[in-house]
This record gives C-alpha cells, structure tokens and sequence, in this order.
C-alpha cells in the first residue's frame, strides 16, 4: 500500500517552491498512484528551453522502494531511451532511499541532463554517438527538444483544430488533450496509439 | 506546515483525507520531521549514525536480505535500534497534540496490521524493576503530562536533557542501540569495546555512536547558557587530564573496527545461519545470524526471537513489538527457513493474498514471524534469486 499521506505532502512542498525549482509534480487521475512530473530543461544544454514530461508510477511499496519513472516527452540523450523514455539512474534503482521524495527524484534527473554518463548508456545509439560525434549529438538533442519538449504557444482551440485536421474526432481530441494536461505532441501520440 | 491552496489533490484513498481538519495543530519544527513519512517523528528511532526516524519508518526502511542503510546518508547497520524514549518524552512535551494526533494514527495502523510497537509504561516497568531510580528523570518527566494536560511545561527543561550516566545536561549527545541517551565523553571514558552501554549493560553493535547532531542542535538552541556552560566544563576535565582525549580517540577507532561485523561476510559464508526476515528481539540484529531461539509461548503473529548471545545472557528486555513475553517462557532452536523460489505467477497471488489476510502468513510451511508487511511478503513470496516479484532482488543491474 502506497503512503499516500506522504505522497500528498510531497506533492504540496514540492509545487510549493515551483517558481524557484521549475519542477512540478501533479497527480495523472484522481488516484495518486500515477503522476506526471515536468522539469525544465537546465540551461547551457541541448535542453534547454524545453519541458519535460516524466510518468510516474509509484509502486505499492513506495517509499520504501524507487518509484517507476520515465519520460514521457521524447529526449535524446544517452542514458534515457529515446524509444520508450527508459531512464538510467542509480537512485531510481539500487541506490533508492526512503529519504529521497519525487523532488529529489526529479532534481537527479535534471542533473542527469546536464552530465550525461555515456559509460553507463540506456540508449546505445545515443551514447555512440555522443561519445563519437559530439556536435551531431548536440545537434539532435537541441533538434528533439526544440520538436517534442517546447510548450507551444498555440491555444487550446487551435490546438484541437490542429488534431482535428489531421483527421481525428473533435470529441476525442478534446478529451485526450484534457488527459495529457494539453501537451499536443503527446496528446499526437497517444491518439496514434489508440 | 500544509499550504491547502496548493493543494490539487483530491484524495480518493482514506489516509491522506483525515489530515486536513488538523492543520490548527503546532507547526512542529523541521528538524524532528522524519525523513521518511515526512511527518512528525514518532517514537524515534536514532540510528548509530546519529539519524533519526520513526520506530515504524526504520523499521520498514530495513533491508530483509543484506545489511541496511540509515536512508539519510546510507550508513550501514545491522541492528534494529531500540526507541530512544528520552526523545520520545521531548517531543510529546515540545508538540503535545501534534504528538498525540501521530499517536493515534499509528496506533490504528497498528490495530490494523495486528502488530505493535513498544509502550513506554512497559519500558517503565521493565527499567524501573532493573535499575530502580536510575530513569527516574524520564519517569517524572512524562507522569504529569498523562495526568493533567493542562500543567505540562510548554517547554523542554535541562531536566528532560539528562545524560544517563552523569545525570548532567548532556553535551554531545549519542543514543546506543538500547535507547539510552548519553554525553559521548560519558561512553568514551567507559568504553570497552565493543562499547557496552552503562545503564542496562546491554551491547552497542553498530561501531562507536556518532553524536546526535539534531539533538545537539536542540539543546544549543533551547538551553544555551547550560549548554555553553557544560562544554566549558568538559573541555577543562579534557584539558586537565593530560592526553585523555588522544586514547579516548584511538579507542574510538577500534571500538569501530571490532564491532562492526560486516553483515555480507555472514551473507557470503554457507556455514553461517541466516534467518531472513527474523530478528532478534533483544539486541535488534536483522536478519538474526546463528541460532534462532524462538518462543514457544508468545502468541503475537509477530513471534519472539533471541539470537544466540541474548539467549545466554538471559536478558529480560521487553519485545521489540509489545510481545507479552515472561521469563518462564519455553524456546525452542529454529533452523533458517528453507528460500522458497516460486514462480512469478504464484507469488504475486501469493503476495495479495497475503496482504488481503494477514492470518495466511502462519498456514505457510516454516514461516518466519518476525516481520510483517512487506519484509514478510517478501521473505515468502520470492527468495533472493527470484526476480519475479521482488524488486530488491533485480536492484543490482543498472537499466
């Protein structure tokens, strides 16, 4: 069973100092078993500039195991799979610690960001090419984050006719952006995958 | 503490919802928020690093299958401290209500899970049998505030801060294994090692005890002209008694070395008994290594067990989950549990029925009792090398 009186205190210090860290955290439904983290891109990176969306799954043994996280907005970079968002962090793994919240969590991946560990990579390709060709991996990170992680200026009408005229029910469209907290590319993506 | 106009979250599950009448309780101060439920620490636990965390949150923290780790700084420790009750006392004096609204959740968690944790008036009972007045400070402390709410001392005084062993404002403060709380110059200068803890003999396992930094911090702030006062005296005796404080140091260091056994050399030797998921009820250590004395008599679903030491020493220490234990009590010598290796399918299964019944547990072939929750789900749902289920076990590859 998930300590959800601690998972709701988290949740309250954390959007607390949201101005300061740039980091929220919010529950998906109105379970808090699932939720959605978003982090800044840091600066001076290829990330910068872009939000990133993290799903988070805590599992029931939660704090007193890591909760499951993984991106949600696609990233290049070489420890998170740039297919399924898989991360590559010690302390969402072995080195968890009830003492770490979903801040915390979140901050770790932040720095990650910014000093990616290309010995240790989730994503081979990526890490490949980091380590072989810096500036074309810089180039695809900036590329990536500029496609999928830059919050769109568009309203939200414009949005759903935007899905719409690519052939998607107006009805769906609506609801499915309302789930994904008005994220077009991943309200895209999940409309593709049905 | 609570900003309810950030709050997005509508609760549907009960835990959180209870909470949100009690925001007119004391903000009780950051530094006694535990670090794992994040709430007010109750019945603290210090661990030999110095860190403190709820009886319950440390107790969960721990790890079924090697040693643990302090989840501040990852210190590694073998032994399941005893509840420090001097701090138990400072903070139901500091913050009564909050205390007592930690009280009453827990203990309905505990009624819950048919398993508690230890009550203060048998800690009572049990020192004042053994060491008459020798605790006397922390029972006077505490008897007002149970009879009349309206005379406790809103704040904590010198005389709620006492060194066991000098009986003086403590300087330094370390909390051993059992709870005791010291001056770390106190356990120095009587150390033999491994440093045996000078009120109720019992051992301190875990290396020298590092001093209890939010302890310290309290005393500087709440007492500060004592506090000063005493450090001034310390450090004359220190200065007075020449190179006292040079062996003192060197016995520090090996204390360290000679009683820290390092929990994975146990793991590592096949001749060696681990009992997964079992721990002593005396000296706390977990998972318990060599023999297991069980009692026959203790009805709890938790059990109770000694380790091989505690038996021959016969103590006469309370359970460390308020077993009824009494000294005519029969053992019986328990051999390790066998490690059952399941299939994923069947443990899962395993692991909810478990959950929906706690009563499942003791129809289980040998089962090891004491534990509950998830260590115990674990202890018999899937062993080490099943990575079905558990995910201590896949922990150690990277992605």
């Amino acid at each position: 069973m998930v300590d959800f009186s601690r998972v709701q205190k988290e949740l309250q210090e954390c959007n607390r100092d949201i101005n300061v860290s740039g980091i929220s955290v919010n529950p998906k439904s109105d379970n808090l078993t699932n939720l959605i983290g978003t982090i800044p891109g840091p600066t001076g990176t290829p990330y910068e500039g872009g939000t990133f969306k993290i799903d988070i799954d805590l599992p029931d043994g939660y704090p007193f195991e890591p909760p499951k996280m993984k991106f949600a907005t696609k990233v290049w970079h070489p420890n998170i799979s740039s297919q399924s968002g898989a991360i590559c962090l010690d302390i969402l793994k072995d080195q968890w610690s009830p003492a770490l919240t979903l801040k915390t969590a979140l901050l770790s991946i932040q720095a990650l960001l910014s000093a990616p560990e290309p010995d240790d990579p989730q994503d081979a390709v990526v890490a490949q090419q980091y380590l072989k060709d810096y500036q074309t991996f810089a180039s695809t990170a900036r590329y990536w984050t500029e496609s999928f992680a830059k919050t769109s200026s568009l309203g939200v009408e414009e949005k759903v006719q935007k899905l719409v005229e690519m052939g998607f029910p107006e009805a769906l469209v609506r609801s499915t952006l309302e789930v994904v907290g008005g994220d077009e590319n991943m309200a895209l993506e999940k409309l593709c995958s049905g | 503490m609570n900003t309810p106009e950030n709050n997005p979250v509508a609760v549907g599950g009960g835990v959180g919802c209870e909470k949100d009448g009690d925001n007119e309780l004391e903000e009780f101060s950051d530094e006694f928020k535990c670090c794992v439920c994040l709430d007010l620490i109750y019945k603290p636990v210090v661990l030999a690093c110095g860190h403190i965390s709820c009886f319950w949150c440390v107790f969960e923290a721990m790890d079924t299958w090697q040693e643990s780790r302090c989840p501040v700084c990852r210190h590694s420790y073998n032994h399941f401290p005893s509840i420090c009750w001097l701090l138990h006392s400072v903070l139901l004096k500091l913050y009564p209500k909050d205390y007592q609204r930690r009280e009453s959740q827990v203990m309905e968690d505990e009624k819950t899970h048919g398993t508690f944790s230890p009550q203060f008036e048998n800690y009572l009972a049990v020192s004042n049998k053994t060491e008459q007045d020798k605790d006397c400070s922390v029972n006077d402390s505490l008897e007002p505030s149970r009879t009349s709410s309206d005379k406790i001392p809103k704040n904590v005084g010198v005389n709620d801060l006492l060194c066991a062993k000098c009986k003086e404002l403590l300087y330094r403060p370390v909390v051993l294994n059992c709870g005791h709380v010291f001056c770390e110059t106190c356990i120095v200068d009587s150390c033999n090692e491994p440093c045996k803890c000078p009120v109720c003999q019992s051992m301190h396992p875990n290396g020298f005890p590092k001093v209890c930094l939010v302890l310290e911090g309290f005393l500087d702030r709440n007492v500060p002209e004592e506090y000063s006062a005493r450090k001034v005296t310390i450090n004359n005796l220190k200065t007075g008694e020449q190179g006292s404080s040079s062996t003192g140091s060197t016995r520090v260091s090996e204390g360290g070395q000679s009683s820290s056994v390092s929990m994975t050399d146990y793991l590592c030797n096949p001749t060696v008994k681990v009992h997964f998921g079992v721990g002593c009820d005396c000296c706390g250590i977990y998972p318990l290594v060599g023999d297991r004395y069980k009692c026959e008599d203790c009805f709890e679903d938790i059990g109770f067990d000694l380790c091989g030491d505690c038996y021959k020493n016969s103590s006469n220490h309370p359970g460390r989950f308020n077993q009824q234990h009494k000294p005519d009590h029969k053992f019986k010598v328990v051999e390790p549990n066998p490690i059952i290796i399941l299939s994923p399918e069947f443990s899962l299964e395993h692991v909810h029925d478990n959950q929906e019944n706690q009563t499942e547990v003791s129809t289980l072939p040998d089962s090891s009792d004491d534990t509950h929750r998830d260590p115990e789900d674990d202890v018999d749902a899937s062993g080490p090398t099943n990575d079905g289920v558990g995910d201590r076990d896949g922990i150690g590859s990277t992605s």
